[in-house]
């Protein structure tokens, strides 16, 4: 039987956290498909940083809307890739689910960008992509808030896709 | 080796007749997300497009919330419903539109057994060949403010007018391990 989304690595926090790292990402995959579900004790927004880089080598660009407006705005030489909510920010009652696909992730060639789709349906949906201005393959990946804890409950998946 | 992650849970084709809503039922806790994939058409009569919608746990109560964006040839707008009873997260094309053009869906919703409310998003567009505003596209963050785990997703035409033969509907479960 062909297998799709190999499950890499998955963390629920049993407690809350301003950070969770996924590191020595195997590249084998093709893609990756990073699934995190997230409750926040702040409205604030979420972000990675890939490879420990936290120097000012990331872009975003966005489109949201929190049901009453819509913004399209740019993040340019900042120290963090978005993964999203920009607007309203994550909310510590429903889970904020950001689905990202980051593509290509271990050619050493070309810079890496990443989809991401940011969803609160109380609050806020928005759809960005990253770009990290380095030719490293990805091997570590960490997600991070803006400010603030992560609460206990929430979850983080990392899947490898296989091309063949 | 891996256990295989994407797991086709249940897959419906509507046959000739139609069908007034498709619903799996009887969903396995044994998953970490849900994933559903749509190909639709609708068969109320009038107009091109017509909106798909659903219910968790065949819950009629007021307790879905979902914020989009839409996109057609109006533009792109935003926009909010609270406290409904029903979850609109995409789009089909109707009788009068194109033959044999069915809207696409895909569905996600992580942790759908956690005992917290729970989230989703869609991403779902319908389009004709005709002229005028007979497309549309539509990002949706949904929530169900519920508790218990999901255990059953049923999908309806926006006006009650049911499937049309060919549609198709496949739920997957994800492994996260």
């Amino acid at each position: 039987m062909a297998k799709t989304y190999t499950p890499i690595a998955t963390t629920t926090l049993s407690s809350s956290a301003t950070s969770v790292t996924f590191s020595s990402i195997s590249s084998s995959y093709t893609d990756l498909i990073l699934i995190c579900s997230v409750l926040h004790s702040t409205a604030d927004t979420l972000y990675v940083q890939y490879n420990s880089d936290t120097g000012s080598n990331y872009s975003s660009t966005y489109m949201e809307s929190n049901g009453s407006g819509m913004l399209s705005q740019r993040q340019s030489n900042v120290v963090k890739g978005l993964l999203g909510l920009t607007q309203v920010g994550m909310s510590s009652t429903n889970p904020s689910v950001f689905f990202t696909s980051i593509n290509n992730y271990s050619n050493t060639t070309a810079y890496k960008t990443a989809i991401t789709q940011a969803n609160l349906g109380s609050a806020e949906v928005e759809s960005n992509t990253h770009l990290w201005r380095s030719t490293s393959a990805i091997n570590t990946i960490k997600v991070l808030p803006s400010a603030g804890n992560m609460n206990s409950g929430s979850t983080f998946t990392l899947y490898g896709i296989v091309a063949a | 080796m891996a256990n295989n992650t994407f797991i086709n849970i249940a897959t419906t084709t509507v046959g000739s007749g139609g069908a007034s809503d498709i619903t799996f039922s009887s969903i396995p806790s044994t998953y970490t997300d849900l994933q559903l994939l749509l190909s639709l058409r609708t068969s109320t009569a009038t107009y091109q497009i017509d909106q798909i919608k659903l219910r968790f746990n065949g819950s009629t109560a007021s307790n879905y919330s979902y914020k989009d964006i839409v996109a057609s040839s109006a533009g792109a707008t935003a926009q909010s419903n609270s406290s409904t009873d029903y979850w609109q997260f995409g789009y089909a094309p109707r009788p009068q539109a194109t033959a044999s053009t069915f809207g696409n869906t895909s569905l996600y919703i992580p942790n759908y057994t956690s005992s917290s409310n729970k989230s989703g998003f869609s991403i779902s567009i319908a389009a004709t060949n005709g002229t005028g505003d007979y497309w549309y596209m539509r990002q949706s963050a949904g929530l169900w403010s519920v508790t218990s785990a999901i255990t059953s997703i049923a999908i309806y035409s926006g006006d009650s007018g049911g499937f049309a033969q060919y549609s198709t509907a496949t739920l997957y479960g994800i492994n996260n391990s």
